[in-house]
């Protein structure tokens, strides 16, 4: 088992565990003729917690057979091996996702145009490392593009900036 | 009137040169929204509906929404195939295979069976629909809880055959995505439940986040790791449609998708769904190549295709005779009949024979428009893969977000969106196959929902899922497909000991 | 310097775009679209109601109303999204009165109190309770049916449209004032819970006018009685409970708009005032027949005041019978 595929697992269980408990603790059960609002999810703790301990079983009967490690390595088609190419991909996906989660976070605050705009330089500059001539020709195309089409073609609300209205 | 003189009566009504343009409009106007990351059927209709308002007789205006319906349907298969983003429940298995294809230059292929497998389901179920409409929808009827209980977890089951290589995490996704539409008030107790305090849970999660942020996102966060600049491989426009040798795999699956689509369409609710994932099932089961599933099998494509826009049309059927809309999209068209002053029911082929066979008219001819329309756009299409990713994957993340927050206008689902970005960029590195999460997803309240239902129907007696003759078999049918499931794996084993693969 | 003069015309460009795009709050109101908020599902009676609403508005309105369907909780869901948005008045709740909120506070704690968290505009509809039972169904009268239950002793099952909700009550106001033990399943909306009778899977079923009248008139239903103080305007053959010997009746399902409480009172006398020329348009008029719903225009004092009756008698019902949801 991976590191990742470990931690995966226990989560799993762990996950199994409080949600059987939160389930018959504070939804509850119900009786068998009106099941109550905990009864399903019960079910899925449970679930849960078998599932994830099957995983392990089977994940361990898996490791004395080499022939079945190269196998199983085989398998891999995209290559979850870890990339030992350097952290350029690795630091790329955090700027992705801090700039995402950027967009998120100003969304409502300052509005869907400015907000767009401001991921897409960012995205542009941080996680592609584009020229900055570049990235303010594209980012100020598609917000254009995405505001006309939201806005006036279909319609759609959406926040506008508060510092103006 | 008898059928032939209807349906006659209908095409000189569907071919008329206003209603031809409605039908026209209707079907690119819901290819161009649904084509959008997150937009499905029924939110594109929700939209539109008001500019049917303004079209004073109900003819043009229910051939013009029934042709976004169906636009919308082929769009959401479209950003299926191409991004790995399902428009709506019945598109994620398409993604499943269909997007496989595109990654491997195939999107053409890929793209061109969806459209003619839809043309030809959705031709045919127009042709049952018109032939067996009123004793069809009585059966539809008969499917109370205990039968849509049994059904939705036969769904359940065939969503397990999408796990890939390890049923057991397969199993555990699935189980995940219950819980997950537990998330919220419970309509049966009222109950809100796994909400911590946090008031916007108390709605639960939307299928569209769960599925475009595990699906979408998720893919877009795992090739932005990846070494190098990520190159959807593009081929020439010579080989955008399928060839020969795909036709010849598909053909069957489409008839089989077409029938299993017909006949489980017709069920109020969570139709469309259920057949795709039966279609794929049944695909697989069938194949004399099964390991090819998951890695870009046509029929994995056609056949989920077939199934789901045969539902769409089937889903007609309980609304013209009935007057029972199926789901969310045809209730729209529903209401707008009745602001019309028609009132879909059984009374309508007497009342308004002429929106009745106007509607099922336009739908054939609605069919053959969108194969008019698609096919050739099949080409531009892929060259949206030309466009560099850097641009690609933050316009396609803006977009889902759009279409996230207007769900429910809260800044909340933008963060849903990303977590569950995260997940499914998890479960891709794990290699653990994301698919049946957003089906269990959307299955979850009606197994549930119909389980509780069935025991007060029952007075808590289990025997209710085995007493009803509809629900019996249901219920044997899968227990067959258990049994085999079961026989199959433990002769696999036997046969090779040493290559222990996770059952 | 070639650099320095695209980019200043770009910002030029994204700057005016972004003045021009902003809505000014100076105009007067409405001066953009009014999202009208229905906490149910597509195709039911309210959303029907509103849908009617929305096509008859721009005659008397500059702005158009946008329909938005959030259905979810029994309606809670939607109502919560009003009650938390801006009180501006673009955000409106139609199908204000129904179940979840002159019933549900009864019975169960809110996130939001119906009453001082939103202000009545107008009502426009009262969705009366009806129950019936499947053509082939032996029952021709309520009293055969509490008779047939007191003979077998076994429970009668009942579709309803959710919990909680006017139609819930009632039936289980009806079980309880007869002495019988009718057994409610809730279904997710009234269209589901009908389709359910339809198919014979209950015994019985509640549903609104709009929902059933349909079914009546197909032959597929049997009108057993409506749970109004009086009889139903579109059902004048089906007598009410209390005339059958159950001293019970409820207001259903009251339909009226609320908008946030914070909003102005000009704000409100003004959309006050469209509805009730809304409610008075003979085209509108049309469709509510069409539609089987009755035309009830309150404004907005009177349709406060009606609120806070209907919720006490609801609640008087509810503590007289014992009433609880597990």
């Amino acid at each position: 088992m991976s590191r990742g595929e470990n931690i995966a697992n226990l989560v799993t269980i762990a996950l199994g565990v409080f949600v059987a408990y939160h389930s018959y603790h504070s939804l509850k059960l119900g009786i068998l003729i009106s099941p109550g609002a905990g009864f399903m999810p019960f079910l899925c703790g449970v679930a849960l917690m078998v599932l994830g301990i099957f995983w392990r079983i089977q994940a361990f009967l898996l490791k004395p057979s080499r022939h079945a490690d190269r196998f199983h390595d085989a398998q891999v088609v995209e290559g979850t091996a870890e990339t030992s190419a350097g952290l350029r991909p690795r630091v790329k996906l955090c700027l992705a996702f801090v700039t995402t989660l950027a967009y998120a976070f100003l969304f409502e605050r300052i509005g869907f145009l400015l907000s767009t705009l401001v991921f897409m330089l960012g995205w542009q500059m941080l996680v592609e490392r584009e020229r900055w001539l570049k990235s303010i020709i594209i980012t100020a195309l598609c917000a254009a593009a995405m505001y006309t089409l939201f806005r006036y073609l279909l319609r759609v609300e959406l926040p506008s900036n508060p510092l103006f209205s | 009137m008898n059928i032939f003189d209807g349906i006659i009566s209908g095409f000189f009504i569907a071919l008329t040169p206003g209603n031809l343009l409605f039908a026209f409009l209707g079907a690119l106007i819901g290819t161009a929204v649904g084509v959008l990351p997150g937009l499905g059927p029924a939110a594109t209709i929700a939209l539109l509906l008001p500019i049917t308002y303004s079209i004073p007789s109900p003819v043009p205006a229910v051939i013009m929404m029934a042709g976004i319906y169906y636009g919308a349907m082929y769009g959401g298969s479209t950003t299926s195939i191409l991004l790995n983003l399902p428009g709506e429940a019945a598109s994620v298995v398409t993604c499943i295979d269909g997007y496989k294809m595109a990654q491997k230059g195939r999107a053409g292929p890929a793209l061109g069976i969806a459209a003619i497998g839809s043309f030809i389901a959705g031709t045919v179920s127009v042709v049952g629909l018109t032939l067996f409409a009123p004793p069809i929808a009585e059966f539809a009827l008969s499917f109370g809880p205990p039968e849509k209980f049994s059904l939705a977890l036969l769904g359940l089951l065939m969503a397990v055959t999408l796990s890939g290589d390890s049923i057991t995490k397969g199993l555990v996704v699935m189980v995940l995505g219950l819980l997950l539409s537990a998330v919220g008030i419970d309509p049966i107790s009222g109950k809100s439940r796994f909400d911590f305090g946090v008031t916007e849970l108390q709605s639960g999660f939307d299928f569209v986040t769960i599925a475009v942020g595990v699906f979408g996102l998720g893919e877009i966060a795992y090739n932005l790791e990846r070494e190098g600049s990520v190159e959807i491989i593009t081929t020439k426009v010579g080989q955008v449609f399928p060839k020969m040798a795909d036709w010849a795999k598909s053909r069957l699956a489409i008839l089989r998708g077409t029938l299993i689509g017909f006949f489980i369409g017709i069920i109020p609710g969570g139709g469309a769904v259920i057949s795709s994932l039966v279609s794929y099932a049944v695909e697989k089961k069938i194949s004399r190549h099964p390991e090819e599933f998951g890695q870009g099998a046509i029929e994995g494509v056609a056949g989920p295709e077939s199934a789901n826009n045969a539902a769409s049309s089937a889903s007609f059927i309980p609304l013209l005779t009935l007057g029972i809309p199926g789901n969310a999209a045809i209730a729209m068209i529903f209401a707008c009949l009745l602001i019309k002053g028609v009132k879909p029911g059984p009374f309508l082929i007497v009342e308004h024979p002429d929106v009745f066979w106007g509607v099922i008219a336009s739908m054939y001819v609605g069919n053959i428009m969108l194969i008019i329309l698609n096919l050739p756009l099949v080409g531009v299409w892929v060259q949206l893969l030309r466009v560099p990713y850097g641009i690609l994957a933050p316009v396609v993340i803006l977009f889902t977000a759009i279409g996230s927050y207007s769900i429910a206008n809260q800044a909340f689902d933008l963060y849903a969106l990303i977590a569950f970005g995260v997940l499914g960029y998890v479960l891709r590195r794990l290699k653990i196959e994301a698919g049946p999460l957003p089906l269990a997803f959307i299955l979850g309240p009606m197994i549930e929902g119909s389980m509780r239902q069935s025991l007060l129907m029952s007075g808590g007696s289990f025997l209710i899922f085995v007493s009803r003759p509809i629900s019996f078999t249901i219920v044997g049918l899968f227990t067959l497909f258990v049994l085999g499931q079961v026989v199959f794996a433990v002769r696999r084993a036997r046969r090779s000991p040493k290559i222990e693969t996770a059952v | 310097m070639k650099r320095i003069l695209v980019s200043s015309i770009i910002f030029t460009l994204v700057a005016v775009l972004m003045v021009g795009g902003t809505a000014s709050a100076q105009d007067k109101f409405p001066s953009k679209p009014i999202t009208v908020i229905v906490p149910f599902s597509a195709g039911g009676s309210t959303d029907l109601l509103a849908r009617a609403v929305e096509k008859t508005w721009p005659k008397y309105s500059p702005q158009p109303l946008v329909i938005v369907n959030k259905p979810g909780g029994g309606g809670v869901v939607g109502t919560e999204f009003v009650v938390r948005s801006k009180p501006d008045g673009y955000t409106l709740f139609l199908g204000y009165g129904s179940g979840h909120d002159v019933v549900m506070p009864h019975l169960q704690k809110m996130p939001y109190d119906p009453y001082k968290d939103l202000v009545a505009v107008s009502r426009l509809s009262i969705h009366s309770v009806v129950i019936c039972t499947g053509a082939k169904s032996e029952f021709n009268s309520i009293k055969d049916m509490i008779a047939w239950a007191k003979k077998e002793n076994k429970p009668v099952t009942s579709s309803v449209s959710t919990k909680a909700g006017a139609v819930d009550i009632s039936i289980t106001a009806l079980g309880k004032e007869a002495g019988i033990n009718i057994v409610t399943v809730p279904f997710a909306g009234g269209a589901d819970a009908v389709t359910t009778l339809a198919g014979g899977h209950v015994m019985i079923g509640g549903g609104h006018p709009s929902e059933v009248m349909p079914h009546i008139k197909a032959g597929r239903f049997k009108p057993l009685a409506v749970a109004l103080p009086e009889r139903d305007a579109s059902l004048p053959n089906v007598p009410t409970l209390k005339e059958q010997g159950v001293n019970v009746y409820t207001w259903g399902s009251i339909k009226g708009v609320a908008a946030p409480a914070a909003t102005p009172k000009e704000v409100v006398d003004f959309l006050d005032a469209t509805f009730k020329k809304v409610c008075g348009d003979d085209e509108f008029k049309k469709m509510m027949v069409d539609l089987d719903q009755p035309i009830m225009y309150q404004n907005s004092a009177a349709f406060a005041k009606f609120l806070q009756q209907a919720y006490g008698d609801y609640g008087k019902l509810i503590k007289d019978l014992n009433i609880s949801i597990q």
